[in-house]
């Protein structure tokens, strides 16, 4: 028994130690999105989709930011 | 088509592996962008995320690329809804930000070449925007 443990355990810590530290080095990746120049640019989908477009960047300032922000204490 | 499908698939892997951007984080990063936007380092790409016309700082690589993560998780979530690629999203996204583009800064059609858009110049628009 005691030596099924001892064959185990390192097994064991072999297995679960990755796992572990799987789990917590979440982060962004370090590479960059990659341009892909070779899109299929279907010009029906775009007219479709440019309503949702519009609320898109709307409703995300953060991720689509235009102009400079507001100076403190001004109304936004 | 094929290899547009094994790219979106590659971008919806990528989305699990990266936690959401904290709105504080997110804030100071538009600041930074929008000035190196008007100081011609970074541009609206015509894939609807934000590129490099020139090499950034460390610290404003990381702020872009913040952003782009984000506006990745955008595109593949309105793709699912609208049942289309985030590629289509992307270039969607473009055409309307392209609009936004002000003179001085630089943009990237997709030749894959940066230009600055001039004084008297128009909003750059692609025939394909519609």
């Amino acid at each position: 028994m005691i030596r099924t443990q001892r064959i185990l355990a390192p097994i064991a810590a072999a297995v679960l130690l990755p796992a572990l530290t799987g789990c917590i080095s979440v982060k962004a990746p370090d590479k960059p999105i990659e341009i892909n120049l070779n899109v299929v640019i279907r010009q029906e989908v775009l007219v479709r989709l440019q309503r949702d477009v519009e609320q898109l960047i709307q409703q995300n300032p953060g991720a689509f930011p235009t102009t400079p922000p507001q100076p403190p204490g001004s109304p936004q | 088509m094929k290899s547009l499908m094994l790219h979106s698939a590659g971008l919806a892997v990528g989305m699990f592996a990266v936690p959401l951007t904290s709105a504080p984080a997110v804030a100071q990063s538009s600041a930074s962008v929008v000035s190196a936007r008007a100081s011609g380092m970074v541009g609206e790409r015509f894939d609807g995320y934000l590129g490099y016309a020139a090499t950034p700082s460390r610290g404003l690589r990381v702020q872009v690329d913040a952003i782009n993560i984000q506006r990745r998780s955008l595109y593949i979530s309105l793709a699912r809804r609208r049942a289309v690629t985030p590629q289509d999203v992307g270039i969607a996204t473009a055409c309307q930000l392209f609009q936004r583009v002000s003179v001085g800064e630089p943009y990237m059609l997709n030749d894959g070449l940066w230009r600055r858009r001039g004084p008297g110049q128009p909003v750059p628009r692609p025939d394909y925007c519609g």
